[in-house]
């Protein structure tokens, strides 16, 4: 016999379940759409035909017609809508684990100083002479954005072991370090001629642009390491926001776990930012949207803004490539462009006060 | 007037403090003086600086007309920015935190660097001018500070709701910064290497581009901003018991946030117009001044200022003598980043819960 | 003078919750009134609505025969002081700093001195001078809820409004509390009326006591006409006797579960310094 009790709890969890699947769903209607703007005019179903084709392994003659729209599809759109759904994964889920971790709602991925960093390596490396036109070079700034965004990140987390820091103070340092090191990107920056620094400038700018299947695989990889790390620790992260004392006192060992999980995300997000670029937004407002949606219990919360994020940011691909076609506007400023004003449009609808208790 | 050893060991307690800010702020004139001897051209020694200045005290012109122009029209200037500046942005920073009841505050919080840069990026990419007028430095700063009074409109219209929460304003503040930041970048897209060149180095902030004729209009700004918020500062800091405790003592909490909003708005947009977004320097130097001062607004405002002008004043002496002309906001980052860690790691328990 | 009428008072939230509805109280001259009722009755937003830091949805608030609403903040703040439940700083200050902020409404730009004068005064009330340069946050739980209490006498009001002044408190201080409202009432001619969960120190101390039930009042009266066995267990649900002490209801609670329960032999919690010695 199922109590009443049990039954309530069952649907509101189902009613939970329901919006995920509707994400879901999302996803793949948007995916679809993206797929089928294409210049050769192959319609939505047509498209998931030819992605299911390629998968089972059917081969086409080369040079038909058929071939052709195999070939776009698979390695031109494809991939970049696998990247941007990876992307938006990792940015959302990341951006909920690190506000669940500082206690403070106003914390992103970024917080910890990660981007600047990470755009301290990609400059310097555009500076020394790596460009992004041959695949070796790039991968060069590709690594050198990634040991740069792991730089702040390693610094706080070693800070946190030997002097006890509380998550304000973090939150502190981290901004401290994004100063530092953005102080000395614009050194190299001043240091070279204009046609460089435009380059380098224009690094930042989050685009997806250029995804192929090579790209997407070390993302892939760390993405879902990363989700199959945070989807497991969702408990522990509700804890963590009850405080620490009442974290330990449930039994979390707060140090360690939020030691692992930073260096969890720092890796995850310092890869993301070193093959995209700098896209905000995602990382920060993306988790409160959905906590609005969902509630804040991270069991639903990190699975929802996990496919929020990719929804979100596949549309915003999908518009930064269609609204001056044949040319492209960046994802990462139409995130900003888009979502800023709907984000500002859901926070001031809502009647009761928001963002008191987290 | 008779006092009791409460009172006078009240006024002990802070008159410590007082002396302290003051002695900060006569060091900080006194570097800022220094600050004009820093010279790196050949031929021009510490007492022919001591000469120009000595000449124009008494109303004449020195006779090697370069010379002139750089101490006197630059380099004078120039100081008194750095204390006008680093003070504005200091108290800005102070009463942003006190009112956001969050140390992460600071006066770009609402979204205000972010439209002065987009004001910039219309002049220098687009060449787009609200008011034109004949010099290029003009138009930027003028577009800069109308662009910037649009977030600060925004916010204001947010804040006056009942249901805001400082969360909600700088979340607000937050998106609306990205909308603008993300319209100077599309300009970016589309613009020469050399214009975009010019706008990086305006945001990366700058006391280089003060003279006579613009310092007034800051210095007067920055003045009464900073003297109405310090008005203000006694009902701010019983704001931070929580709107309901203000209200039953008296406060009136919404013309209180509106009006502190729009003098922080107003005074910062003043100064990143002509320096361009000096950061670090709104969000650090109250918590440094809070570590001597505790955080009573009435001391805690002065001292800010103070401290404010004395990293700025800093920063640009190093700026100026031991690199080759690097803007004074690369400085305030890079040195400051370390120096602030280092005091967080020292103080932090002593300041926040 | 001293006189505060809620005129068929009603609140809702702005989701449409039915707070309380009908309420229709008078309170006239100076006294101690304690409110009491089980949590989440409303005992807090009845408050609030006595001075305007919420607006009711139905009803009037009138002090002195002046309605509410037509105050300014300052001047009600000079007539009506509020000491909240718990208090939280961001940003802790001193003891004096914490205490001169209730100093607002009467305060000009040069009166520090006089300021200090009742700050010091009023520290001596709640016996908390001791404590005076010291950070807010450095106190522990009894001390906050001195220092708000003196926070809010800072105000010199005429009426005060307390939310549960003796939580948290041992009972020297309860004691001491309760006895200063109660001097408060009688000798500085202030209306007290505070929410209590503690019914007896209610009883013996209040002159009236407003018991309120489920979104509306259940009774008020006298605390002997008030606290009976029936009116408790009709509103709290809880069984008990009601004896007279001292001319006021003392209640006891019972429980007809554990009854002369008999404590095992074996549950011993000893000190064991005393048995080397002793044995």
């Amino acid at each position: 016999m199922v109590s009443d009790l049990e039954m309530e709890y069952r649907a509101y969890t189902f009613r939970k379940l329901i919006i995920i699947f509707v994400f879901l769903i999302g996803i793949f209607i948007a995916a679809g759409i993206s797929l089928s703007i294409n210049g050769m005019d192959i319609g939505f179903w047509d498209c998931y035909n030819y992605v299911w084709n390629h998968i089972i392994g059917t081969e086409y003659e080369l040079r038909t017609p058929e071939w052709r729209a195999d070939y776009m599809l698979w390695n031109i759109r494809l991939p970049r809508i696998i990247m941007a759904i990876i992307v938006g994964i990792g940015l959302a889920s990341c951006g909920v684990a690190m506000q669940s971790l500082m206690s403070n709602p106003l914390a992103d991925p970024y917080t910890v100083g990660i981007s600047d960093g990470a755009c301290f390596g990609a400059v310097s490396a555009i500076v020394m002479g790596f460009t992004l036109t041959t695949a070796l070079s790039s991968m060069g700034v590709v690594i050198s954005a990634f040991i740069g965004g792991l730089i702040p990140a390693i610094i706080i987390i070693i800070l946190s072991r030997i002097v006890n820091l509380t998550p304000a103070t973090a939150i502190l340092v981290g901004i401290a370090l994004s100063y530092i090191f953005s102080g000395m990107e614009t050194v190299v920056m001043t240091s070279t001629d204009a046609d460089t620094l435009k380059a380098a400038y224009l690094w930042q700018i989050g685009t997806l642009n250029g995804a192929t299947w090579e790209k997407c695989l070390i993302p892939a990889i760390i993405t879902a390491v990363c989700s199959a790390f945070l989807l497991f620790s969702s408990k522990n992260l509700n804890l963590l926001v009850l405080g620490d004392e009442s974290a330990k006192s449930l039994g979390l060992n707060v140090d360690q776990f939020r030691f692992l999980c930073m260096i969890v995300v720092s890796v995850t997000v310092a890869a993301l930012v070193s093959y995209v670029g700098i896209i905000g937004f995602v990382g920060l407002i993306i988790p409160h949207v959905i906590r609005m949606i969902v509630g804040a219990n991270t069991k639903f919360l990190i699975p929802a803004s996990m496919l929020g994020g990719a929804l979100f940011l596949l549309v915003a691909d999908l518009i930064s490539r269609t609204v001056v076609y044949p040319d492209e506007l960046r994802v990462g400023l139409v995130a900003s462009i888009i979502g800023s004003p709907i984000f500002l449009y859901i926070i001031l609808k809502k009647k009761q006060r928001y963002g008191e208790v987290f | 007037m008779e006092m009791s050893e409460l009172e006078s060991k009240y006024r002990q307690w802070y008159s410590k403090k007082k002396t302290i800010t003051i002695a900060l702020f006569i060091v900080s004139l006194g570097l800022s003086f220094g600050s004009i001897f820093i010279v790196k051209f050949t031929g021009l020694t510490p007492n022919i600086v001591w000469d120009i200045i000595v000449t124009h005290l008494n109303g004449g012109t020195y006779d090697v007309f370069y010379y002139d122009l750089i101490i006197w029209e630059y380099y004078t200037p120039r100081a008194i920015m750095c204390i006008i500046a680093g003070a504005g942005l200091a108290v800005g920073g102070a009463m942003m935190q006190t009112l956001m009841r969050n140390p992460l505050a600071d006066p770009y919080t609402t979204g205000v660097a972010s439209g002065a840069s987009f004001g910039a990026a219309l002049s220098i990419y687009l060449g787009i001018a609200i008011i034109p007028t004949g010099s290029n430095q003009m138009d930027i700063t003028i577009n800069a500070f109308f662009l910037s009074l649009i977030p600060t409109a925004a916010i204001v219209a947010i804040s006056k709701r009942k249901t805001i929460t400082p969360t909600t304003m700088i979340l607000a503040g937050i998106a609306i910064m990205y909308v603008f930041r993300a319209s100077t970048s599309i300009m970016t897209l589309t613009a020469s290497p050399e214009s975009v060149e010019s706008l990086y180095m305006w945001n990366v902030g700058t006391v280089s581009s003060a003279r006579w004729d613009n310092i007034w209009i800051v210095t007067i700004t920055v003045l009464t901003s900073c003297i109405g918020l310090y008005a203000l500062c006694s009902k701010v800091t019983i704001m931070t018991s929580g709107d309901r405790s203000a209200r039953s003592m008296g406060v009136n909490t919404t013309v209180v946030r509106v009006a502190c909003l729009l003098l922080i708005a107003f005074q910062t947009a003043m100064i990143v117009s002509f320096t361009g977004t000096i950061g670090f320097m709104g969000l650090v130097a109250p918590h440094v001044a809070r570590i001597f001062v505790g955080s009573n607004l009435k001391y805690l405002v002065p001292a800010s200022a103070v401290c404010g002008a004395f990293i700025l004043i800093c920063c640009d002496m190093v700026a100026k003598g031991l690199t080759s002309g690097l803007p004074v906001g690369v400085i305030t980052s890079v040195i400051g980043g370390p120096i602030f860690i280092i005091l967080l790691i020292k103080g932090a328990k002593k300041v926040w819960y | 003078m001293h006189e505060v009428t809620l005129d068929d008072l009603e609140f809702s939230y702005s989701d449409g919750n039915l707070v309380f509805k009908n309420v229709n109280i008078s309170i006239k001259n100076p006294q101690l009134v304690s409110i009491i009722g089980p949590n989440g009755v409303g005992k807090s937003t009845l408050i609030h609505c006595m001075n305007r830091i919420l607006s009711p949805t139905h009803g009037t608030v009138l002090v002195d025969q002046k309605d509410v609403s037509e105050y300014k903040i300052k001047e009600l703040a000079k007539k009506i002081g509020y000491v909240p439940y718990a208090a939280k700083d961001t940003f802790p200050m001193t003891v004096v700093d914490t205490i001169l902020m209730g100093r607002n409404p009467h305060k000009k730009w040069n009166s520090l001195h006089e300021d200090l004068v009742i700050v010091e005064e009023v520290m001596d009330m709640m016996d908390i001078r001791p404590l005076a340069m010291k950070p807010f946050n450095e106190l522990s739980a009894g001390q906050h809820q001195r220092v708000m209490l003196a926070r809010g006498l800072a105000q010199e009001p005429e009426i005060i409004l307390l939310d549960e002044p003796t939580a948290n408190l041992d009972i020297r201080h309860q004691m001491d509390v309760i006895r200063l409202l109660k001097k408060l009432s009688v000798e500085k001619n202030i209306v007290v009326v505070m929410i209590s969960h503690d019914l007896n120190l209610a009883a013996k101390y209040s002159d009236n006591i407003i018991m309120m039930s489920k979104g509306s009042i259940y009774s008020i009266g006298r605390p002997i006409d008030v606290i009976t066995a029936e009116s408790i267990k009709a509103v709290y649900d809880v069984d008990s006797d009601v004896i007279m002490r001292e001319g006021r209801p003392f209640m006891i609670i019972k429980d007809n579960e554990f009854i002369d329960v008999e404590i095992p032999e074996s549950c011993i919690v000893e000190r064991t310094d005393l048995r080397e010695h002793g044995e």
